[in-house]
C-alpha cells in the first residue's frame, strides 16, 4: 500500500524534470481589500500565457510558476474588480492582492459584458457545490433565521428529513454520514431546538461547500458527504457591528483589527428568546426551551510568512417540563499555524478539540438523576500543499484523532442510589493521504489521491463475544494501552473533468469512503439521545464506493449553469437494530444490532441562473436507497427510511428595485418509506399491531410553498439596514410529521390513523442591521 | 424510566409555533390472513391460577370486534406429570385453578384449535419479589405519578411487569422494569402514563408480576411498537403460533385511595 503512495509521488515529482527554461515562482495572499478577509478560491493567472491559473488555497494563497522575464499577473473573483499587474520576474515574487468589490451602481448595469466564472463546468471536482453565504439571505426560511443546512437542503441530492428536522440525507445516506466540519473540528450534532434550526450562525460564516461524491483525500471518516464550513476571519481594517432581531432569536456579531493589516477577531453570537413567552403563558410556565450559540475567531499575522489562527464554537440548547429536561450542545475549538515554508510549500498545522454533550435530568422527590453522555475529540493534523510546477498541485498530510465516547452514565443525588455504569470508549482514527490536482495541457483535469486510515478500538474495559441471535457469550478485560481491534483501510478518490468546449465538460469521480462512528437512531427524527458507537470487535467499519458521471453545461456566457449527474453508491457493513431491540442503558447494545448491505442510485438534475436581477435555479432528483440485512424483511432489500423517488425544488429570487427584493421557494417530495401495521390484536384487552414488512408504507408526499421579501433602508457609508417578511408553508399544507394509530373514541372496533402536522402559514419579521 | 423524547418532542413542538394539527387520514393496508392469538399465563395466585385467552387477528381496517376463539382444548400441565385441562368459562377464555404456579417451576401450555397444535414452555423466576407500597409523586405541570415500592435483589435478571387500575379502568400503558440500571434497593422509578389522571376519593390499584425474559422482551418489543422508527412484532415464544405469549409469573398487588 505504501508503494502505491511511494508511485504517486514519483509521478508527481518526476513531471518538473520534463520542464525547460529557468522558472520563477510569484506567490502570495489575495484578500478583501475592505476587510481583509483572506478570498479562497480566486482565480491567479497569467495574462500572456492561458495554460497558467491556479486557484487559491482555503488560506487565500496561491502559487505559480513563470518563465524568466516580463509578464502580467491577473487575479479574478465573481463579484470582485478584476486585477491586472505587471511583473519584471528575474527571481522568486511575493505578490500579496488586496481585491475590491465591484461597483453596482445601477441594477440595469448588471449585463453580462465581463466573462462570468465557468468554475462550474472547468474544475476536475465532481458531486460537490460551493454555497454563497451573502446570497442565502435572500431565500426565504423558517422563522427568517437563515440556515445553510436549510439552504442546501434545496438543492438537488441533499435532501431534508421533514418538518422539525435538521438532518441531511446526502445522495441516500443516513444522517450520521456527514462530515461536518466548522474550522476543520467536526460537528456531531448540527441541530437547535429538536432539530428547527442549524447549529451554525450564517453571520460568521465565510465559505460553505459541500461535497457528495468523489471528495478529495483529505476529508476522511464520514460516508456521504463532507460539509465544509470555514468562519469568517473578521475584519482587520476597522469595527463592524452587524446583527438581526427576529421573532424566535437575535444574533449580534462584532469584528475588527487586533492590529491593522495584521490581525483580527470577530465574536458571533445568537440566543433564543421562546422561552420568554412561554413564561407568560401559565401552561408552559415550567418549559424550558432555548438555544444560545457563540463564535469567536482571531488570528493574528505574525511576520510575512507565518499567521495564526483561534476559532471557537460554543453551542447549547436546553429544553425541559418541569421535572424532566434535556441539555445538549458542542463546542469546538481549533488551532491553526499557517506557514508559507517557501514560494511553492504551503504548511497547515491544527490543533482541534471537539466536544459534543448531551444531559437529561429528572428530577423527583428521592433525587435528581442526571444521565450524561459525551464524545471528546483531540484532533491534530498536519497538512502541507505544494505546487512544484503549475499543472500540478499536491497536498499530502496526516491526521490523528483520539476519541472518547461516554455513553449515558446515569448519577443521582441521592446516594443510596447507585447506578450500573456503562463504559467509556477509546479509540484512535489515524490516516495519512495525498492528492495531486492536475490540470493537463489538454482537455483533461484530474484531481486524484489516496488515504490511508487506521482505527484502533483502544481497550479499558469489557468486551463482548455475541452468538448470531446477539447474546453476549464471552466477555474479555482489555487494560487501556492495548488494542482491541485494528481496522486499515485504503480509500482511492477520483475526480476528473474533459472539457468538450469552453462551455460544456463531462466529469467523473470515484471515492471510497470509511466511517468508524456510527450513529445508532431508532427515533424518526434525529434526536440528540441517539447513541454514538465506534468500530469494534463486532461493529466493522462502514464501507461506502461511489461511483459518480455528470455533464455540465453554461448557457449565455455562463449566466445559466446546468448540470446532470448520476451516482452509484454501494455501502457495506450498514448497520440497524434487531426488532425489539433494548436501547436504553444497554451494557450490550452491541448485541441488538444487525448489518448488511445498502445500495444507493440516482439522477441529478440542475438548472441555475445565476445572475440578473431574477436568479435562481431549479433542481429534481430521482434516486432509490435500499438495504440488505439479515434478519429483516426475511433478508430482501428493502427502502430505506430516507429513500425518495422524486425531489423537485424551485428556488427564485427577483430584485424588484434597489429597495425591493422578493422570493419565493417551493419544493416537493416523495414521502419517506415508513413501517405502518397491516393487521391488529388484542393484548390483555388492549388493541396492538401486527407489523408484515419494515419500511413496506410510505408517508404522504411532502410540498410547501415559502415567499419571502426584503426591504433594503437607505443605505449610508456609516450604517445599513433592511426588514426581512418571511410566510413559511405560504398555501397551509398539511404536510405529515407523524402518523400513528389510535381507536376510534365512539367505536373502539374502527382503527384510525392519525396525521399530525406541525407548521402552516408561519409568518416571520427580522430587521438586520450593520455599522 | 422509559420516556421517549417524542412524546415531549410533540407537545413542545406545538408550544412554540401555535399548535399542531391532527387529522384523522385514510391508510390503504394489504391483505394479511387472520392468526390464532394466545394470551396464556400461570401465577402463584391460588385463586385464579391459570387463565389462557385465545383470539384471532384482524385487518387493520376491519371494524368487528377481535373473533375469539372457542372449543379449543386447552393443557397446563407441570414437571412431575401433573396436568390440568382448562375449561372454557367465557368464549375464549379458559381457566382452572387446579394448578398453582410455583417459584422456579416450569410448565408447559398445550392448546389444540382445528386440529393444529401450539406449545410452550415457561419458568417462573426463582425470587418472589412483593410489592410493598405505592406512593403518589409529583409529575409534569401538575400531574401526578404513580411509583411502585419494591425492593429489587442484588443481582441482575429481575424483570418486572406492572398494571394500573384507577378505580374499575385499567390503563393501557405497559409499565416494565428491569434491574439494568438499578441492580438492587428500592425502586423510585415512577410509572409514567400519560392517558390516566387521578382525582380525590379515586382507588389507585397497581399489580406487580415478577416475569422472566422471554416474557420481558415481548412486552418491552409491544411498548416499542409506539415509540420506534421501525416498530416490530413481539417475539413469540408458543411454538406453531405467530402471535402470543406464555408467562410463568409471581402476582403482588397493593391499592391505595387519593384523599386530598
Amino acid at each position: 500500500m505504501y508503494k502505491i503512495i511511494k508511485i504517486l509521488l514519483v509521478m508527481v515529482l518526476i513531471n518538473p524534470v520534463l520542464a525547460q527554461s529557468p522558472k520563477f515562482t510569484i506567490s502570495g495572499t489575495v484578500k478583501d481589500k475592505k476587510n481583509g478577509e483572506t478570498m479562497i478560491g480566486s482565480i491567479v493567472s497569467i495574462k500572456e500565457n492561458a495554460d497558467i491559473a491556479v486557484e487559491t488555497n482555503e488560506y487565500g494563497f496561491y502559487s505559480l510558476s513563470v518563465d524568466s522575464g516580463s509578464c502580467t499577473l491577473v487575479v479574478q473573483n465573481e463579484g470582485y474588480e478584476k486585477i491586472e499587474h505587471p511583473i519584471m520576474l528575474q527571481k522568486n515574487v511575493t505578490y500579496d492582492v488586496a481585491m475590491e468589490e465591484e461597483n453596482l451602481t445601477e441594477l440595469e448595469n448588471v449585463v453580462m459584458t465581463e466573462e462570468k466564472d465557468d468554475h462550474n463546468v472547468k474544475d476536475a471536482q465532481v458531486g460537490s457545490m460551493k454555497l454563497d453565504v451573502k446570497e442565502i439571505s435572500k431565500i426565504p426560511v423558517f422563522l427568517g433565521e437563515k440556515d445553510i443546512i436549510k439552504t442546501l437542503q434545496l438543492t438537488p441530492g441533499v435532501k431534508s428529513g421533514g418538518d422539525g428536522s435538521a438532518g441531511m440525507y446526502v445522495r441516500g445516506g443516513a444522517g450520521d454520514q456527514n462530515l461536518i466540519l466548522l474550522d476543520e473540528a467536526p460537528v456531531y450534532n448540527a441541530s437547535h431546538l429538536l432539530g428547527f434550526f442549524s447549529t451554525f450562525n450564517s453571520d460568521a460564516l465565510k465559505d460553505v461547500t459541500i461535497y457528495k461524491g468523489g471528495m478529495p483525500a483529505q476529508y476522511g471518516g464520514r460516508l456521504s458527504s463532507v460539509l465544509d464550513i470555514k468562519m469568517k476571519e473578521g475584519n482587520n481594517q476597522k469595527y463592524n457591528v452587524s446583527g438581526g432581531l427576529g421573532m424566535i432569536s437575535s444574533r449580534l456579531n462584532v469584528e475588527g483589527p487586533i492590529k491593522k493589516d495584521k490581525g483580527s477577531f470577530l465574536i458571533a453570537g445568537r440566543r433564543s428568546y421562546a422561552d420568554l413567552f412561554l413564561k407568560l403563558s401559565p401552561t408552559f410556565k415550567d418549559t424550558k426551551l432555548f438555544f444560545y450559540d457563540l463564535n469567536l475567531k482571531a488570528n493574528y499575522q505574525i511576520n510575512s510568512k507565518n499567521r495564526v489562527y483561534l476559532s471557537g464554537y460554543f453551542g447549547q440548547d436546553k429544553l425541559g417540563i418541569s421535572t424532566f429536561g434535556i441539555n445538549w450542545g458542542n463546542a469546538t475549538g481549533t488551532l491553526r499555524w499557517n506557514s508559507i515554508i517557501n514560494s511553492k510549500l504551503f504548511s497547515n498545522t491544527s490543533f482541534i478539540l471537539s466536544n459534543y454533550n448531551y444531559k437529561i435530568s429528572i428530577n423527583n422527590s428521592t433525587g435528581d438523576i442526571d444521565i450524561k453522555s459525551k464524545i471528546r475529540d483531540y484532533n491534530f493534523k498536519q497538512e502541507f500543499s505544494y505546487s512544484p510546477i503549475n499543472k500540478h498541485f499536491v497536498r499530502f498530510g496526516v491526521n490523528a484523532i483520539h476519541h472518547t465516547l461516554t455513553p449515558g452514565q446515569i448519577t443521582s443525588s441521592n446516594a443510596s442510589q447507585v447506578f450500573v455504569q456503562l463504559q467509556e470508549r477509546y479509540s484512535w482514527e489515524n490516516a495519512a493521504y495525498v492528492s495531486d490536482e492536475w490540470k493537463t495541457s489538454g482537455r483533461l483535469r484530474v484531481n486524484y489521491g489516496l488515504r490511508l486510515v487506521n482505527f484502533s478500538a483502544m481497550g479499558g474495559g469489557n468486551f463482548y463475544t455475541y452468538d448470531n441471535k446477539g447474546k453476549a457469550i464471552d466477555a474479555r478485560y482489555y487494560s487501556g494501552d492495548k488494542v482491541v481491534k485494528n481496522y486499515l483501510n485504503l480509500e482511492p478518490r477520483l475526480s476528473a473533468s474533459y472539457t468538450l468546449s469552453s462551455t460544456n465538460s463531462f466529469k467523473v469521480g470515484y471515492a471510497r469512503n470509511v466511517q468508524n462512528l456510527h450513529l445508532i437512531s431508532n427515533s424518526v427524527s434525529t434526536s440528540p439521545t441517539d447513541l454514538w458507537i465506534s468500530s469494534s470487535k463486532n461493529v466493522k467499519p462502514e464501507i461506502s464506493d461511489q461511483v459518480s458521471i455528470g455533464y455540465f453545461q453554461n448557457f449565455k456566457n455562463n449566466e445559466y449553469e446546468f448540470s446532470a449527474e448520476t451516482y452509484y453508491k454501494d455501502m457495506q457493513n450498514q448497520i440497524d437494530y434487531r426488532d425489539g431491540a433494548n436501547t436504553t442503558a444497554n451494557d450490550k447494545i452491541e448485541g441488538e444490532l444487525l448489518f448488511g448491505k445498502g445500495r444507493a442510485y440516482g439522477l441529478e438534475v440542475m438548472l441555475k441562473k445565476k445572475s440578473g436581477r431574477f436568479n435562481g435555479w431549479i433542481g429534481y432528483t430521482l434516486s432509490r436507497t435500499e438495504k440488505q440485512i439479515d434478519g429483516i424483511n426475511n433478508n430482501e432489500w428493502y427502502a430505506a427510511r430516507q429513500d425518495r423517488t422524486h425531489d423537485i425544488s424551485v428556488v427564485g429570487i427577483f430584485d424588484l428595485s434597489k429597495k425591493w427584493s422578493i422570493s419565493g421557494a417551493w419544493v416537493y417530495y416523495t414521502g419517506n418509506a415508513v413501517t405502518f401495521p397491516t393487521g391488529k390484536y388484542t393484548v390483555d384487552g388492549t388493541t396492538r399491531y401486527l407489523y408484515t414488512e419494515r419500511n413496506g408504507y410510505r408517508m404522504p408526499a411532502y410540498h410547501r410553498l415559502d415567499i419571502g421579501a426584503t426591504w433594503y433602508r437607505k443605505k449610508t457609508e456609516k450604517f445599513e439596514s433592511s426588514w426581512n417578511f418571511s410566510l413559511y408553508n405560504a398555501y397551509g399544507r398539511q404536510n405529515a410529521y407523524t402518523i400513528s394509530f389510535r381507536q376510534n373514541e365512539d367505536n373502539p372496533n374502527v382503527t384510525e390513523a392519525v396525521q399530525t402536522a406541525l407548521f402552516r402559514f408561519i409568518p416571520s419579521i427580522t430587521y438586520n442591521f450593520k455599522f | 424510566m422509559k420516556l421517549s423524547f417524542k412524546t415531549i418532542l410533540l407537545p413542545l413542538a406545538g408550544v412554540f409555533i401555535l399548535a399542531s394539527c391532527e387529522k384523522v387520514i385514510d391508510i390503504d393496508p394489504r391483505y394479511i390472513s387472520s392468526e390464532i392469538m394466545i394470551e396464556g399465563e400461570i401465577t402463584d395466585d391460588s385463586i385464579a391460577p391459570t387463565s389462557v385467552k385465545i383470539s384471532q387477528s384482524l385487518g387493520l381496517n376491519d371494524s368487528r370486534s377481535f373473533p375469539e376463539v372457542s372449543g379449543a382444548i386447552v393443557v397446563i400441565s407441570d414437571e412431575s406429570g401433573v396436568s390440568d385441562t382448562l375449561k372454557e368459562s367465557k368464549p375464549g377464555l379458559y381457566t382452572s385453578n387446579h394448578i398453582v404456579g410455583r417459584l422456579g417451576a416450569t410448565y408447559k401450555l398445550n392448546v389444540i384449535v382445528d386440529n393444529k397444535t401450539y406449545t410452550a414452555t415457561s419458568t417462573m423466576p426463582n425470587t418472589k419479589v412483593p410489592l410493598d407500597t405505592i406512593t403518589l409523586t409529583n409529575g409534569f405541570s401538575g400531574s401526578k405519578l404513580v411509583t411502585p415500592i419494591f425492593v429489587d435483589p442484588v443481582g441482575l435478571g429481575n424483570f418486572y411487569r406492572l398494571k394500573l387500575q384507577i378505580n374499575d379502568k385499567f390503563s393501557e400503558g405497559l409499565f416494565l422494569f428491569d434491574d439494568k440500571v438499578v441492580d438492587g434497593g428500592v425502586n423510585q422509578r415512577p410509572m409514567f402514563d400519560q392517558s390516566t389522571s387521578f382525582e380525590a376519593g379515586d382507588k389507585i390499584r397497581v399489580k406487580m408480576m415478577c416475569i422472566n425474559e422471554d416474557v420481558y422482551q415481548y412486552f418491552y418489543t409491544l411498548d416499542e411498537q409506539s415509540q420506534s422508527g421501525s416498530p416490530a412484532n413481539p417475539p413469540c415464544n408458543i411454538q406453531g403460533a405467530k402471535l402470543g405469549y406464555f408467562s410463568a409469573h409471581t402476582v403482588s398487588e397493593k391499592e391505595i385511595q387519593i384523599t386530598e
